[in-house]
């Protein structure tokens, strides 16, 4: 009996003494862990910054984003990229949602809450605790711009979105009511303003030089990006000009910062180019080349289709060194400018062509490009994994990448987010659509759209534009864009916000080329009829978001 | 209380009967003189089986043969027929002289005892559902694994066996179906000799007794664990006596059922060549030219062209299997024992390839052990000890086992080898006569050249269980300890390589490249063979792994009977109990605390009440409220057969009505993620570059899934109503149930949240399941003269539902999983094959698919099979 009260009070005492809590030391962080190092706020900044929407392949299944316009085909006809162009578009059958961008806001509210209790000072005679502190103090500011350019990536695709800016709970996200996009704009706008006053023009000379930050330049940026978008015309059916006023002194604040100015030489990849004002940095990587580079310098590497290749619609925006238009048809090259030489017509035309497009001809890795019929970057049907269009992609492609076994080479990639070019084209555009005329000047916009649109070209070593009508600058502004920008991911947003899908997205052309003689000749012909709707200016909503909270409705026409 | 005991040899029986009962006396007296033989349920002789003058000490014991005479007074006497560990028969004499008398097992009688939750009760009292087996059965049946021996044995209970593999053959059980949304949270508590440990550990040779508790009578006291039911293994003890030895030994072949039968090489050429033509190619590009299609048709030439049966080449047709077990048991008043030893050895399917060295077939050898040992410490003082081990040893190609079927049967061409030539396998037949394009798939690459593996598993499992009888301080009262220990340790040897020699073969005029075509008359024939592979070395790698646990158990129990009516027990218990998977942190420890309290009443037999409750708390659960659970449950019996009313018919021997209610908790759908309540943890998730030429690389920290500070255990309310009788004089049996769950809190993760939460979500108690369901069993047991027999049936059905299952509303209703039962795969249907009429040709020549048909984003071809579209049901 003894032995049994024993026995029992030894018993019961085991379980009084919380024989079920957990007692074993944990490798992870908890969040009082990531929050008590400088280190660690960094990674959970950090951790905001990778959210950032790609400006190369990897949002859309190794296509960039311009095959879904018209300035390019994607080889691979099955790609989800062609969603956007095949009718196959819907809410079941996505493509780019971008919905992941709701875990960068989340994670911004959650940076946002815990930044409030921050405090490094037991690290106070660390002898970096002076550069640390100097950081800290743009770390939220870093974050809220961030997440204004989320909201502005999310808008841009979905119009109306849902604007979570706390944590959400579980009954909060069932119940989510969507923004409009104009309220989405002005919060955008009001958090850049305030975030723009409070953030340093640059990081270089600060601990770790660290390039690829929210600057002020780039708060100002979203800013005058989200103003544009908004007074376009698929955002402002009826034309405000009050809009349009805003976008232009949007973008005349970054002029007027003097940080940045226009830089004649090669801005791609180029992390110290004087014009870039956000750019999106990566490591080695010889991914882009393998899908874009012309078959022969592969390899053998590329195994199945795949390839970004520019259109004929594209080439033809590209104007002869003169100016003049110049376009192509069945029967060969057309264009007014006398000094041009149709027998070679990837030369004498916009330096900016050879930067963005390989053209037959063209000197690329010590050889030559051969796109015509039985060259050997000729592709006669799109299985044969060469070009479709008989273009090449040249903008973004590290030249010296190779696949050699004995030679590989990987190259960094620096994709530009922001540059100064685009504030001077905003400004142009915005500023004809205000005055109704690009030469027009008042005491805020002392800069005239002509001369916006004029430093530009000039930059690019072409001769100024000559259209002094509204209209005719609005043709020539829209142009500028595209070829200042071709494959910066800039056209396939334009068309939508211009409203000019259904004159331009329904069919990609490419370039024949037969050899006749010493030369060739050259006829266009068609690569894919598309298509096109006036509610794909928009993105559909998942059909998975729209089951899970009612409260989301579609899109219009989804 | 009273023991079962199942003889395996009827050698035992006559020890104990010379020993106890009879000694010699029996007499002859005047009158009539009978005979006749004692036979037990499976018609074998009851050796020493008394037979006696009722109301009189007059008697002879049965011989070894069982056989009887006996001298009665006249016709109107009355035999009594009685063995122990049988139920008494009665026999009228009458005109009758000779007699085969029936004894039936005890274990069938209703002052049989079963093995419940924590104790033992009487068959007649048992108000809960609980099925048992008969530990007979589990030693015929001819399968390795005690889990496949239950299927088609009890109603209720099935089983699910997902390889043949040896060693691995295992099944999953199920008790009433599926209840809950994954099949992880749906399996049952498995106990042996009253600890949780893996149902394989133990042989079937050393089950005593096997019970399958169902309800929530039987299981509510399991707590948090009973949900899915609970199968109870009692594993043999020693009686007092002499030695009894008993041997068993089945050695037999195992073959497989089916194969699948492969196409000849000629209607594979000559499909092949239709499934081009449909896909476009024209006949001079066609794979198999008309020449080799001849020569597979002819089988001309059984090397270049061979047609090769995959199966014949790789399996066996049948393959041994053993299983031996010897165990003694015996003991004084003070010691009892039981000792048991057992081998087993299952052979592979897989054929050998000469030219390899070592034996890569599948095989599985397993060696156990136990001794269960019995203390009479003092006159009130039990002491049990068991310990008992398993060592197991399984062999399988590196290749594994899982598709063995769909691997090397359905890819394999017959056209690609034709076997072993010369010593050496034929892995490529070189026929030039054939263009590139088809990649002739070999079936013996998966399984060969790739090495083995062996796994060495040993168990131990060690329990001591000391019970003190306390009838001097009143009647009836027990206390008792229980502790277990248990390890397992796992040792892999891989050996691996791709080592071993190989040969192409081809024609001599292709291995000159003679240029001839194979219709020139100067084209030679000659096989010219060419080794390829290497020696067939084989690396060597290992690694471990280990699992222990332990469990403590202390408890008072109460049995006492007041005034020949009031059958009254208690019980109190408390225990705790830890499994270490210490190998990964992943897989933290286990533990758990119960408090275990059972009341139980009953009039005269007749009426019963069971009253029990598992107050029960697991790791898994954050710490105050959701920690522990009380699981109440109630039960009513009702014994009609004791009534008067029913002794008057004459023919109802046994007849009994039960009721039960209660709740029952499953705390397993955190297996894979436990300490689910603690906050999330962030994690490295990568980099991203800042800096001039992005040289720094910034490690970024993103958020797992948070904590759910609410995780708790799943609930089921379980009702069970069940009858049982037994007619005829025992002859037919009838026991049937019905039962209706409702479980709630399943644990599963939320699915309708929309992405703009923008977080993984932890999995919440939220998931609702319906089940219901009947179980029969009927059975008839008779003889015919000498001959006994006993045939038996159960039915069980099972039906669940899905009540909430937080599912995003599909497109279509009927692509719904709520609302049907769970574990439904969503597939596309087959509708018809494209046909040729289905397409046209284009003006380049194309063919391409009628525009009036649903065009599909892909190109098909006619033999492309066509789905049917989502609108149809």
């Amino acid at each position: 009996m003894k032995k049994f009260v024993y026995l029992l009070s030894v018993a019961l005492l085991a379980a009084s003494c919380n024989f079920l809590d957990f007692d074993e030391s944990s490798s992870d962080y908890t969040r009082t862990d990531m929050y008590t190092t400088y280190s660690n706020v960094q990674k959970m900044l950090t951790n905001i910054y990778s959210y950032m929407p790609g400006k190369d392949i990897y949002d859309v299944s190794y296509a960039l984003r311009d095959c879904g316009s018209d300035d390019a085909e994607y080889a691979d006809p099955d790609a989800s990229v062609q969603r956007f162009t095949n009718g196959n578009w819907s809410p079941l059958n996505t493509v780019d949602t971008k919905w992941d961008l709701y875990n960068a806001l989340r994670s911004v509210s959650e940076f946002l809450e815990s930044m409030k209790t921050v405090d490094l000072s037991m690290f106070q005679y660390n002898s970096n605790y002076q550069r640390w502190m100097e950081h800290l103090q743009y770390y939220p500011y870093e974050a809220r711009t961030l997440r204004a350019y989320y909201l502005f990536e999310l808008a841009r695709r979905y119009g109306d979105i849902p604007m979570p800016l706390t944590m959400l709970s579980v009954e909060e996200a069932n119940s989510m009511e969507k923004t409009q996009f104009d309220d989405v704009i002005a919060f955008i706008v009001s958090e850049c303003t305030e975030c723009a006053a409070n953030l340093p023009q640059t990081y270089v000379g600060m601990l770790d030089d660290e390039i690829g930050r929210v600057t002020k330049g780039f708060a100002l940026a979203v800013k005058a990006k989200a103003l544009l978008y908004a007074a376009s015309p698929q955002h402002n059916p009826t034309g405000d000009r009050a809009k349009w006023l805003e976008a232009a002194k949007a973008a005349k604040e970054i002029i007027d910062l003097g940080q940045y100015r226009l830089d004649p030489g090669e801005k791609a990849n180029n992390y110290a180019s004087p014009e870039v004002i956000m750019f999106i940095l990566r490591s080695e990587s010889s991914t882009y080349e393998l899908v874009n580079f012309p078959l022969r310098f592969t390899e053998g590497q590329r195994q199945g289709m795949a390839g970004t290749y520019p259109t004929q619609n594209l080439v033809d925006a590209f104007q002869t060194l003169g100016g003049y238009d110049i376009t192509l048809t069945a029967g060969g090259w057309q264009t007014d400018d006398p000094a041009f030489d149709v027998t070679k017509p990837y030369e004498g035309r916009d330096p900016r062509f050879a930067r963005a497009i390989l053209a037959n001809g063209m000197a690329f890795k010590g050889a030559t490009i051969e796109t015509y019929v039985g060259g050997r970057d000729y592709s006669a049907t799109r299985s044969d994994l060469g070009t479709c269009t008989g273009y090449y992609l040249r903008r973004y492609i590290q030249e010296s990448t190779s696949f050699v076994p004995e030679n590989i080479i990987r190259n960094k990639h620096q994709w530009i987010v922001y540059r100064y070019a685009e504030a001077l084209l905003s400004y142009a555009e915005a500023a004809n659509e205000y005055f109704q005329d690009p030469t027009a000047t008042d005491a805020t916009l002392t800069l005239s759209a002509a001369e916006a649109l004029n430093q530009v070209r000039v930059n690019a070593g072409m001769p100024d534009v000559q259209a002094i009508t509204y209209m005719a600058f609005q043709t020539a502004v829209r142009r500028e864009w595209r070829v200042e920008f071709a494959f910066e991911d800039h056209r396939f947003w334009d068309v939508r916000r211009w409203n000019i899908g259904q004159s331009t997205q329904g069919q990609v052309d490419g370039v024949k080329i037969q050899r006749s003689g010493d030369g060739f000749t050259y006829s266009r012909f068609t690569v894919e009829n598309r298509t096109w709707a006036a509610k794909m200016n928009l993105y559909p909503i998942p059909q998975s978001e729209t089951f899970a909270n009612p409260n989301l409705g579609q899109n219009t026409g989804w | 209380m009273k023991q079962k005991v199942v003889h395996l040899t009827k050698l035992a029986a006559l020890l104990c009967l010379l020993l106890g009962m009879w000694g010699p006396g029996a007499y002859a007296q005047k009158g009539i003189t009978v005979k006749g033989s004692v036979v037990d349920g499976d018609g074998l002789p009851v050796i020493g089986a008394g037979v006696t003058l009722k109301g009189t000490t007059t008697g002879v014991a049965a011989d070894m043969d069982g056989k009887f005479s006996l001298t009665v007074p006249g016709e109107t006497a009355v035999l009594e027929v009685s063995a122990l560990g049988y139920m008494t028969e009665e026999v009228r004499v009458g005109k009758q002289r000779n007699f085969t008398v029936v004894l039936r097992d005890d274990s069938q009688s209703i002052e049989a005892t079963v093995v419940v939750a924590y104790g033992t009760q009487t068959k007649a009292t048992v108000t809960g559902a609980l099925t048992t087996i008969d530990s007979k059965v589990l030693v015929k049946a001819p399968v390795a694994d005690v889990t496949n021996v239950l299927a088609g044995q009890m109603p209720g209970v099935s089983t699910v066996q997902e390889s043949g593999q040896p060693g691995e053959d295992y099944a999953r059980i199920y008790i009433r179906g599926v209840s809950s949304l994954s099949d992880d949270a749906s399996s049952p508590l498995i106990l042996v000799d009253g600890v949780e440990r893996p149902m394989n550990t133990v042989d079937p040779n050393e089950i005593e007794s096997l019970s399958i508790l169902k309800d929530a009578a039987s299981t509510a006291v399991f707590g948090v664990r009973g949900a899915n039911g609970v199968i109870i293994i009692t594993t043999k003890r020693g009686d007092a006596g002499k030695p009894k030895i008993t041997i068993s030994s089945i050695t037999g072949v195992q073959v497989p059922m089916s194969y699948i039968t492969q196409s000849s090489s000629y209607d594979f050429a000559r499909y092949y060549n239709v499934y081009q033509q449909n896909d476009g190619k024209t006949d001079p590009s066609l794979y198999f030219t008309r020449e080799a299609i001849e020569a597979y048709r002819t089988g001309s030439d059984p090397i270049m062209f061979p047609n090769t049966q995959w199966n014949e080449l790789m399996f066996r047709k049948a393959f041994v299997q053993t299983k031996n077990n010897i165990n003694i048991s015996g003991g004084s008043d003070k010691v009892r024992y039981f000792v048991s030893m057992g081998y087993m050895f299952q052979n592979g399917l897989l054929k050998q390839i000469p030219s390899l060295p070592y034996d890569n077939n599948y095989s599985y050898n397993r060696y156990n052990y136990r001794a269960n040992l019995d203390f009479k410490l003092t006159e009130t003082t039990d002491m049990k000890f068991n310990i008992s081990g398993v060592v197991g040893d399984t062999r399988e190609p590196i290749a594994g086992a899982d598709n063995i079927w769909m691997r090397s049967m359905l890819w394999s061409h017959p056209t690609a080898s034709p076997g072993v030539v010369n010593g050496n396998p034929v892995t490529v037949v070189d026929t030039n006569a054939l263009p590139d394009g088809l990649t002739k798939w070999n079936g013996w690459e998966y399984y060969y050249w790739t090495g083995y593996q062996n796994k060495y598993k040993t168990t131990l499992g060690m329990d001591i269980t000391l019970t003190q009888r306390l009838d001097f301080l009143t009647q009836g009262l027990s206390v008792s300890v229980r502790g277990s220990y248990d390890t397992t340790m796992q040792l892999n040897k891989k050996r691996t390589g791709s080592g071993g020699y190989k040969q192409t073969v081809r024609y001599a005029s292709w291995a000159n490249d003679s240029g001839l075509a194979m219709s020139d008359p100067a084209f030679d024939r000659t096989y010219v063979t060419e080794i390829s592979g290497s020696e067939p070395t084989l690396s060597y790698s290992e690694s471990t792994d280990d699992d222990k646990s332990w469990y403590i158990e202390a408890r008072v129990d109460y049995n006492r009977k007041f005034g020949g009516k009031h059958q009254v027990t208690g019980l109190f218990l408390y225990n705790q109990s830890r499994d270490y998977y210490p190998k990964y942190y992943a897989w933290l420890p286990n533990g758990y605390v119960g408090f275990v309290g059972r009341a139980t009443y009953a009039y005269a037999d007749k009426y019963m009440i069971d009253l029990s409750a598992g107050y029960n708390g697991s790791e898994n659960f954050a710490p105050g409220k959701t920690r522990f659970g009380l699981f109440p449950s109630v039960s009513l019996g009702w014994v009609a057969s004791e009534e008067k009313f029913i002794k008057k018919l004459g023919w109802i021997d046994f007849l009994k009505l039960r009721a039960s209610v209660g709740l029952v908790g499953n705390d397993k759908g955190t297996n894979k993620s436990r300490f689910m309540y603690m906050d999330g943890v962030w994690t490295d998730a990568g980099v991203y570059y800042f800096g001039v030429n992005n040289t720094a690389g910034v490690p970024r920290y993103a958020l797992g899934t948070p904590g759910n500070k609410g995780v708790t255990w799943e609930t089921a309310l379980k009702y069970n109503l069940g009858l049982d009788f037994d007619l005829l004089n025992y002859r037919l049996h009838f026991s049937g149930d019905i039962f209706k769950e409702h479980r709630t809190g399943i644990l599963i993760s939320p699915n309708t949240l929309p992405g703009v939460i923008a977080t993984s979500v932890p999995n919440m108690n939220l998931g609702v399941v319906d089940n219901h369901g009947y179980e029969i069993e009927l059975g008839w047991k008779d003889h015919v003269g000498n001959f006994t027999y006993d045939i038996g049936a159960n039915v069980t059905f099972a039906r669940n539902k899905i009540i909430f299952m937080d599912e995003v509303k599909p497109e279509y209703d009927y692509q719904a999983h709520t609302g049907g039962p769970t574990g439904r795969y969503s597939l596309y249907q087959f509708d018809r094959l494209y046909q040729k009429s289905d397409f046209y040709t284009d003006e380049n020549g194309v063919q391409r698919l009628n525009p009036d048909l649903p065009q599909p984003t892909t190109t098909v071809y006619p033999g492309d099979c066509h789905v049917q579209g989502p609108q149809r049901r």
